[in-house]
Formats: C-alpha cells, structure tokens, sequence
C-alpha cells in the first residue's frame, strides 16, 4: 500500500506538469486544428521527460543533490543565477496561470464570483502547503488529480479511429500552405515544451528527497516516474482526441477550459462533468502548488539554505517564506486581470529557453561516475538522455521565432 | 481579417455546440450560468476587436457581416442568460438562429 501511494509523487509530477491549464487548453487546440497528427510531440515527451526524471530522482537520491545544486555546481554562480532567476520569473507566471485556472474551475462548479475564488484558492492551497507534510500534499492532488479519467473514458465512448490514431505516432507535415506548417510545428513544439516543463523535474528531485528515497528505493525511482508520466501521458492523448473528435469537424478552436471540460464529459451527463471538474481542479491546483513550491526549492537549494515541507515552518523560516512569496506575486499577476492563456504561452514558449540550461547539468551529474559511483548512467541512459537535449536544444532555438510567426498560435 | 472570421465562426460554432448539451440536459446549471458568460465576453472582445480594427475597402462588406453576426451572436447569449436565470432550458429555436449565425459567417469566411 505504501508502496502503491508513494507512486502520488509521479502521478502529482506529471498531472501538474502534463494536465495543468495550459496543456489541457493547447492540446486540445492542438486536435481541433490537427487532428490526430500531433500526436508524436506526446510520446517524444513523455520519453524524454521519464529518461529526465529517472536521472534527476536517481541525482537526488545517491548524491543527494537536488536540481539546483546540481544546476550550480555545473553552470558556476553567473550562470547558474541566470538560470535560477529565469526560473523563478517562469514558475511565477506559470503559477498565476494556473490559480486563475483553478478559480476558472470552481466558478464552473459552484457560480460563485471569480474574484473571490481567486482569492480563496490562493488561501486554501496555502493553507494546506502550510499545514500538510509533503506526502499528504502529494496524495490529495495526486489522488483527486486520477478522476481526470473521465476524459480518457469520454474520449473512447466517442471511438476514435485508432488506425489513424496509430499513424499520428510518426511526424508527417501537413500538406497546407506554409502559415498552417509553421502553427504546425509551433503546436508540436508547445506540446513538447509543456511536457518538459523545468517545474516538474524541480518538484520530483526535491520530493524525492523529502521522501526520504534511499538507493534501495531507486527501483521504485524508474517505476514512479514512469507510470506518473504514462498517466498523465495518456490523459493528454485524450484531450486530443476530444479536440479531433468533437471541434475539429465543427471547426471550433477551443479558447476557454470551460470548453474543453465541456468536451471532456460530452457523451455524459452533469455528474461527469462535476467529476471532471473536480479532477481538473486538482490538477492544475496540484500545478500551483508544484510551482509555488519549485520557486522556493530552487532559492534554497542554489544558496545552500535550509528547505524541507516536513519539517517546521519554523526552521526553515526562508523557505516557507519563499513559497509564501511566489503564491503572493502569483495572485497579484492573477488578480490584475491578464488572460492565463496568454500567461501559459509566455511559460511554454519561454520555458523552452531555460530547458537546455536545466537538463544539461542533470546529464552531465547523472553520468558523472565520481559522484554517482555504481549509479550512474549507464552508456545507453547517456545516449538517450544526449539525443534528448540535442531535440530540447533545437527546439529552444526554434521556439520564439515560431511564437512571433504564428502570433502565439493565432488560426486563420 | 481571416483570423478574425475564424474566431467568430468558432465561436459561434462553440455557442451552437454548448445549446445543443444544455438542451439534453448534460449541463450543471452553474456551468451553464459560468459558461454563458465566458461566451458573452468573447463576443463583446471580439465586437471591440473589430470595431477597432482598421478595414480596407476591399474587404469592408466582409467586416460588416462579421460584425453584424458576431452583434447577434451576443444578443443570442444576453437572451440565453436570462433563459439560465430563469432556468427555462433553451428551444429548439434559440439554437436555428445560432445555427443561422454561423452558416453566414462560414459563408462569409468561404467567399474569395
């Protein structure tokens, strides 16, 4: 059973990285202009991100070193600052973006003002931060996260054609004028990009560490992130397929999360979409709380100063205040009325930029044989996590120009 | 202007597709209330958007149908509110003039 509920931590991870609010919008976007051709950009994802989480949980565990000590160590202070600033900014805006998703779906399920719930959310997610172990906070999100099923089971009671779902696993440029290419290709990277979010890999290496994982546990490492990345793998999968299945052919180009949760109970009734609701909640709540806390953890860890979520907030007074902080700006961003989408495309789209600069000094301390001894990579682990970096670093460079091109992703 | 007509037609293709759930009755009355008023403001977003842009004669005739549809289409979801205030489900005839709106705004965005 322990066993069972410490997978939370993947499920947690990647339901907040794979199904926070602006993966749940642009992959539906993403079926409803492409139908099931973007597909790739999923598994490609999910590879890598599971290739990245593996060596950052396995860092965290034998070396005891999580992201950002890592990320300074190999970069040096200048950069790694750099890094470190341009981080925090990220988890910031991605943070607001999500508490206004979060108050996006509960307005959905209760009617109550946004404002208010804007402000209540914030409050209620601090609380629980403040008053709950890491563990407990896991397993809520995580946990309540799972009844986002019921997109998956939407997504199948529409039967899909899995033939052509099968050959949306091979990139294949569609025969369009180069505009449609370019937004092509500027969905497969946002895609890509929303999957590695740096917030994810932040958040695992540190809860790995606030698990208490020994090297014995590094079995158990693979298989949390692992299954939390296929879960949440598949979930995104879905939302493809509800956007090819459902606004495609009436060619809608879903702008709001109340579409899309329309959409994902569509052959059901109200109870579906109160269980959707709630699942999205968690999920993108469990998204801010993955980035309030990373902005914290990485502070702490790059200056060397005390963090823990199990421990008194009295001890780690820094770290509770940092965490306090990002939820504060955050709400500040949300409350002056700047649309989250525009916020998720800023994160996606910039976040691709810091990605290299994060995943480097994670392969280069997972393969270093000094610190990791018997545990580091082997030449195979290396390799992959190499060809991974070269395709994050292509698509950094790529990422910007095809934001300005495509005015953000804008249909004609 | 293309990117403007795309907009509309899908928003009006969404309005047409949340009637159609309301009326079969998959809705929770909070989400209809919420929902209805995201859809009201894209519209009016979109009403300022086009009022504000600038239009080149060859395309003015375009424009007006976009801005006239898109001006009905947000009378459509005024009446609609109220229906939810009330909480009188839609008719079938709320969703043929919804419907009406986003043939001619597809005809529109079809034409050379």
């Amino acid at each position: 059973m322990k066993k069972l509920l410490g997978l939370t931590l993947g499920i947690m991870t990647a339901l907040g990285g794979f199904v926070d609010l602006g993966q749940i919008v642009f992959t539906t976007q993403a079926g409803a202009l492409f139908s099931y051709q973007l597909l790739w950009p999923i598994v490609l994802g999910t590879v890598a991100i599971i290739v990245y989480m593996e060596m950052c949980g396995r860092v965290a565990v034998v070396a005891k070193k999580p992201v950002f000590a890592v990320v300074r160590k190999r970069l040096g202070f200048k950069l790694g600052l750099a890094t470190l600033i341009a981080s925090t900014v990220l988890n910031i805006i991605t943070c607001a973006a999500e508490i206004v998703g979060v108050a996006i779906a509960i307005r959905l399920l209760t009617g109550w003002p946004e404002k208010l719930i804007l402000i209540g959310s914030v409050l209620v997610i601090g609380g629980l931060i403040y008053v709950l172990k890491f563990q407990w906070i896991e397993r809520i999100f995580g946990l309540t996260g799972v009844l986002m099923i019921i997109l998956g089971v939407s997504a199948v009671a529409l039967h899909p054609d899995w033939s052509a779902l099968g050959r949306g696993l091979l990139p294949r440029l569609p025969q369009a004028d180069t505009q449609h290419r370019l937004l092509y290709w500027y969905f497969a990277l946002g895609i890509f990009s929303a999957m590695l979010m740096v917030y994810e890999v932040h958040f695992y290496s540190s809860g790995a560490m606030e698990e208490g994982w020994k090297p014995r546990d590094l079995g158990e490492n693979f298989m949390v992130a692992s299954l939390g990345s296929l879960f949440g793998s598949a979930l995104t999968v879905a939302l493809m397929v509800l956007g090819a299945l459902l606004f495609l052919p009436h060619r809608i180009f879903p702008q709001m999360l109340s579409t899309v949760a329309m959409a994902g109970t569509f052959p059901f009734g109200p109870k579906a979409l109160v269980l959707a609701l709630l699942g999205i909640t968690a999920c993108i709540g469990g998204a801010a709380v993955e980035t309030a806390l990373s902005g914290s953890y990485n502070v702490c860890q790059f200056f060397n100063i005390a963090w823990s979520k199990n421990r008194p907030a009295r001890e780690v007074r820094i770290f509770t205040i940092g965490w306090l902080v990002m939820l504060g700006l955050a709400l500040i961003i949300a409350v002056s009325g700047v649309r989250p989408l525009t916020l998720v495309n800023i994160s996606v789209i910039f976040g691709m930029a810091v990605m290299p600069l994060t995943y480097y000094p994670i392969l280069r301390a997972a393969a270093d044989k000094q610190t990791m001894g018997t545990h580091a990579n082997t030449r195979f682990n290396t390799i992959v996590g190499v060809v991974f970096l070269l395709i994050i670093t292509l698509a950094a460079v790529a990422a910007i120009p095809l934001m300005i091109l495509t005015r953000s992703g804008q249909i004609e | 202007m293309k990117s403007e007509l795309a907009s509309a037609v899908s928003l009006a293709s969404e309005t047409q597709m949340f009637v159609e759930q309301w009326q079969r009755g998959r809705l929770t009355g909070s989400f209809i209330q919420t929902h209805l008023d995201y859809l009201r403001q894209e519209a009016g977003g979109s009403i300022k958007e086009l009022d504000e842009s600038r239009v080149e004669p060859s395309i003015a005739a375009k424009s007006e149908i976009c801005r006239t549809q898109i001006r009905a289409l947000h009378r459509e979801i005024l009446v609609l509110q109220t229906d939810a205030d009330s909480h009188v489900r839609p008719l079938r005839m709320d969703c043929k003039r919804i419907e009406h709106i986003r043939k001619s705004l597809e005809d529109t965005k079809s034409t050379p």
